[in-house]
């Protein structure tokens, strides 16, 4: 079975990457191929990077509080350059109220702390094996 | 925009990385002898920077070229997954349109590239790039498979691995075509430098091993690597050697493919028939195994 | 001796045959270090060490000082900043009101990166986890009614910290305070950015020797500032264990002594300018024991390494803060009590300073009403639980006596292993502390998973229906009206005299002259902080993660 692939990245200037790391990690260790592009991304980067890497998900974190601009541009540019089917999920210190506006705006699945790392390979998994 | 280009691509690899039927018969179209692509191998022990390194070349050549990465890191041996971290130093070059970079898993294959790699390059080949970089695992000294498909091999090393005599025992520099000592600001490099000269001054049909120095994280030695990176392609282009180099690519492909289809092929003997020779309980298997090995033969066929 | 060994065989025996009854909860018990757990600890426990250690004597495993808290309680100073400087301003002086007794300012991203406002990559961050400064015009309004020399600041700045300091000297001429009255604290402290909290800008070189020229400069003007804090908190935010905390931590502080000696500095005169900074995690005991083990573990550093002779150089002084980490989203009120235990085991371990986090970090910066009741938390535990009436009160308890000798040693086996890499900055750059503490997030994830470790409210003890407590927010419009100010200060100012000021930074920077100058002069001249940051990026270069998953 082909694995699936994940882009993991941290947009914006927040260098908190524990979070991302660990996930990314819980990943691998679920099977999957994780291309992990490290600290201050702007959308523009990652959304060429998963272009590139051909990934079938993009996971977003940030602690900063800059989510709200940052998460809903990564998924305008993929629309805006034909890959709008790539998939997109966050995580990070988001409070509940911004979560409505993140869906709305393209962001699949927000996930708050104290998530399960299952949680998270399941809905990877779900999603993109549901395509 | 080239997004678009570069997307179509990106699928391709992913389908023939995948073993797709049909996109490995796609790229078993495509030539390989394309004279204007160099495609240079990077490889040499973890630690020793070529992450760095290679960020610094493609950075240097995509100036005036098209240059494409593919950076093969392992894959976890128990859960097949991996994580593909050697973009983290290229980031920078993500939005350059001359640049198109790819990460890699080994899927399980030792050699410190996957199976596929050389049908990847016949895809990466047609998409018209004038340089393709492979930099390898990097897991230690048996990644010589490297120099099967490169046609420019370089081995990185480094002062105070503690690795300098590994090195030089283990045959990993003889694939060197040029032999490079990156964080050449680091104590210990003559030592190094000793260590690798007798390697250096192999000749091979009129080609001597060059030895660089470079310091990759401060872009040092980089432009006198890149000159010696054209000399031998010069050297290539002459008397056919480049065709002979991308001959034993194709063969090494032939064996690669051979391998992935007799795996799939053992992948279809039924489970149960497998189990019931593994579970035998009317013979000691410790004392002979003759049975099991004749019914095998039977199933597939004599070798 | 020998009675007492037998005594306890004895007892082991009758605990075996309770066991076989009873069951223990776990198969093992261990610290958050994996240290592993007697089920009592006795006489026959305790370290051969000294038996009649006294407080404010060498090693100082009891505390710095001989009186401590009976004296003067630690100082409540509580970490705030956001948005502009005006509401920052505002948020410090309703902190004073409130009893806090130091300031503690957080900047946002922008400004910890050395970049301005209106940088493309400030997008979404101006004023997000902490205030906007540009310049020295933002730093006048961030200190405007409040008097430096009544007030004693801490600034959790690393990479640009060099010209937030000079912002605030320039603040102090202003109101006409001699420098000398200053009090206070700059985080400082570059090697913990690179493997823990992320806001570098330049390699470890260049960022060293810039530390080093705050050293000089300030052993020479600002006698009473403190210089570095020098951090585990955000190394063991990022995964790491109570003895990678200290281990890490103190390999850092290594490098830096190592580099200011290296540059012709005397060791006793910057020495007793360094301050720490660690966290207060869950483990009550361990972190106790922690804070004595790591005091005693300087004062040897100090003294035996690099033969520092002035008392005040052998005392490791540290603020301490509640673990960010352990905060959860999920019934975000049960934080007020970690945040409680935590804070007791930093004075009960001796702290110097302290801030408490407030209930609802997990989910946004705080509110107005949660870092009332953090400050609130502090002034309970110091009036009301005695905590603070008796010296290092668990100093000479089985337990905590032995949990300090081994983390002790436990530190001391990882300082070796740094030094045989080469230091704190080779063991950076091969990426081998990033992995330690990966490695320790992961596992404890995993614990998290498995129920091997119950975090309450989150994998045990849940509820269905989580009401969600008021949030602050950070008004959007923020960045747009800090890049206004921006701009109507760039139209102000004498391009000259900035132009002027940035060239003599870079001259000094190619030449390897002492920094501080220069920077205070372009300060002066009201050249902003992506301007000072940006000419020492070229001059310099950026630093390259060498982050491995």
């Amino acid at each position: 079975m082909a694995p699936i692939r994940v882009l993991m990245a941290k947009p914006g200037l927040d260098g908190h990457d524990r979070g991302a790391k660990v996930v990314s990690r819980a990943l691998r260790d679920a099977g999957m191929e994780v291309i992990y592009t490290g600290l201050r991304q702007s959308p523009e980067q990652i959304v060429q990077a998963a272009i590139q890497e051909d990934v079938d998900i993009i996971g977003l974190s940030c602690l900063s509080g800059a989510h709200n601009s940052l998460f809903p541009k990564v998924v305008e540019l993929l629309k805006a350059r034909g890959a709008g089917e790539i998939a997109v999920f966050g995580g990070g210190v988001i409070p509940e109220a911004d979560i409505p506006g993140l869906r709305a705006a393209g962001i699949e699945a927000v996930f708050t702390p104290g998530t399960s790392l299952e949680e998270i390979v399941t809905f990877i998994r779900e999603r993109v094996s549901g395509q | 925009m080239t997004s678009c280009w570069q997307r179509q691509l990106a699928k391709a690899i992913t389908k023939i990385e995948n073993m797709d039927p049909q996109a490995l018969a796609e790229a078993a179209s495509l030539p390989l002898d394309n004279s204007s692509v160099q495609i240079i191998g990077v490889t040499g022990p973890p630690g020793g920077g070529k992450s760095t390194l290679c960020s610094q070349l493609i950075e240097a050549l995509a100036s005036k070229h098209k240059v494409a990465a593919l950076l093969v890191d392992p894959s976890s041996p128990f859960s097949g997954g991996a994580i593909l971290g050697d973009r983290i130093r290229m980031q920078a070059l993500v939005s350059n349109p001359n640049v198109y970079i790819r990460s890699l898993s080994n899927r399980g294959n030792a050699g410190g590239v996957g199976s596929s790699v050389v049908s990847i390059l016949r895809a990466v080949m047609s998409a018209g790039f004038d340089y393709i970089i492979i930099e390898t695992v990097g897991a230690g000294q048996s990644e010589v498979k490297i120099a099967s498909i490169a046609d420019t091999t370089l081995v990185v090393s480094v002062p105070n691995l503690g690795d300098d005599i590994q090195a030089v025992k283990s045959g990993i520099l003889e694939i060197a075509d040029i032999l490079v000592i990156n964080k050449a600001d680091l104590p210990g490099v003559d030592s190094l430098y000793i260590a690798l000269r007798e390697s250096a001054q192999k000749h091979v049909d009129g080609w001597t091993v060059p030895l660089c120095q470079t310091v990759a994280l401060e872009g040092l030695g980089i432009d006198a690597l890149l000159v010696e990176i054209d000399n031998h392609w010069q050297w290539l282009q002459q008397a056919g050697r480049l065709l002979e180099k991308r001959k034993l690519a194709a063969k090494f492909e032939i064996m690669e493919l051979s391998r992935v289809l007799l795996q799939k092929h053992l992948d279809k003997v039924p489970a149960d028939v497998l189990a019931r020779n593994l579970n035998r309980k009317d013979i000691n298997l410790l004392q002979r195994l003759d049975e099991v090995y004749s019914e095998l033969l039977n199933l597939f066929g004599e070798v | 001796m020998q009675d007492k060994q037998e005594r306890l065989a004895l007892w082991q025996k009758g605990l075996d045959k309770a066991k076989a009854r009873f069951p223990e909860r776990k198969d093992k018990f261990e610290t958050s270090s994996g240290i592993p757990l007697q089920t009592v600890y006795t006489a026959l426990d305790r370290p051969e060490a000294d038996d009649f250690a006294l407080p404010g004597e060498f090693p100082y495993t009891r505390g710095v000082q001989r009186n401590m808290y009976r004296g003067r309680l630690w100082t409540m100073r509580q970490y705030a900043g956001f948005a502009s400087a005006q509401e920052s301003n505002e948020r410090y002086k309703y902190l004073l009101s409130q009893g806090q007794t130091g300031l503690s300012v957080a900047f946002d991203l922008p400004t910890q990166i050395g970049l301005d406002s209106d940088h493309p990559l400030s997008e979404g961050e101006v004023g997000k986890v902490g205030v906007a400064i540009d310049s020295l015009a933002d730093m006048e309004i961030l200190f405007s009614d409040i008097p430096l020399d009544k007030v004693s600041t801490s600034m959790t700045i690393n990479a640009p910290a060099i010209v937030l300091l000079a912002m605030y000297l320039a603040v102090a001429e202003k109101q006409g305070v001699d420098w000398a009255k200053l009090k206070g604290t700059i985080q400082n402290d570059i090697l913990k950015e690179y493997v823990a909290r992320g806001t570098y800008i330049f390699p470890p070189e260049p960022s060293l020797k810039i530390i080093t020229d705050i050293f000089a400069f300030c052993a020479e003007k600002v006698p009473n500032w403190n210089t570095i804090s020098i951090s585990g908190y955000h190394i063991r935010e990022a995964g790491a264990t109570a003895v990678q905390e200290v281990a890490f931590t103190l390999a850092n502080a290594i490098c830096y002594v190592e580099t200011a000696v290296a540059a012709g500095l005397q060791v006793d005169d910057f020495a007793p300018r360094l301050s720490f900074f660690f966290n207060a995690h869950s483990n009550l005991f361990e972190e106790v024991a922690k804070f004595r083990a790591a005091r005693k573990l300087w004062a040897e550093i100090m003294s035996k390494r690099f033969g520092a002779k002035a008392p005040k150089s052998l005392l490791l002084r540290f603020h301490t803060q509640t673990a960010g980490s352990t905060l959860t989203a999920q019934q975000p009120d049960n934080n007020v009590v970690r945040v409680a235990l935590q804070a007791l085991s930093a004075v009960l371990g001796g702290t110097q300073s302290l801030h408490t986090n407030s209930r609802d970090e997990a989910m946004a910066l705080p509110s107005e009403d949660s870092v009332r009741i953090a400050l609130r938390t502090q002034q309970i535990i110091a009036h009301e639980t005695g905590a603070a009436d008796v010296v290092d009160p668990l100093g000479g308890s089985y337990y905590i006596e032995s949990l300090t000798a081994q983390i002790e040693d436990r530190v001391k086996e990882m300082l070796a292993k740094i030094d045989e890499q080469g230091g704190a900055v080779a063991a950076i750059n091969s990426g081998f502390i990033q992995r330690q503490i990966q490695d320790s997030a992961y596992k404890f994830q995993l614990d998290v998973e498995t129920k091997e470790q119950i975090i309450v409210g989150v994998n045990q003890f849940t509820v269905d229906d989580e009401t969600q407590p008021e949030l602050l927010r950070v008004d959007p419009a923020v960045g747009i009206e800090q890049q206004q100010r921006l701009a109507g200060l760039k139209s102000q100012r004498k391009p000259e005299a900035v132009e002027q000021a940035l060239a003599a930074i870079r001259q000094g920077a190619e030449k390897g002259d002492n920094l501080f100058p220069p920077v205070l002069d372009a300060v002066r001249a009201y050249a902003s902080l992506g301007e000072i940051c940006g000419v020492l990026r070229e001059v310099y270069g950026e630093y390259q993660a060498k982050d491995l998953v």
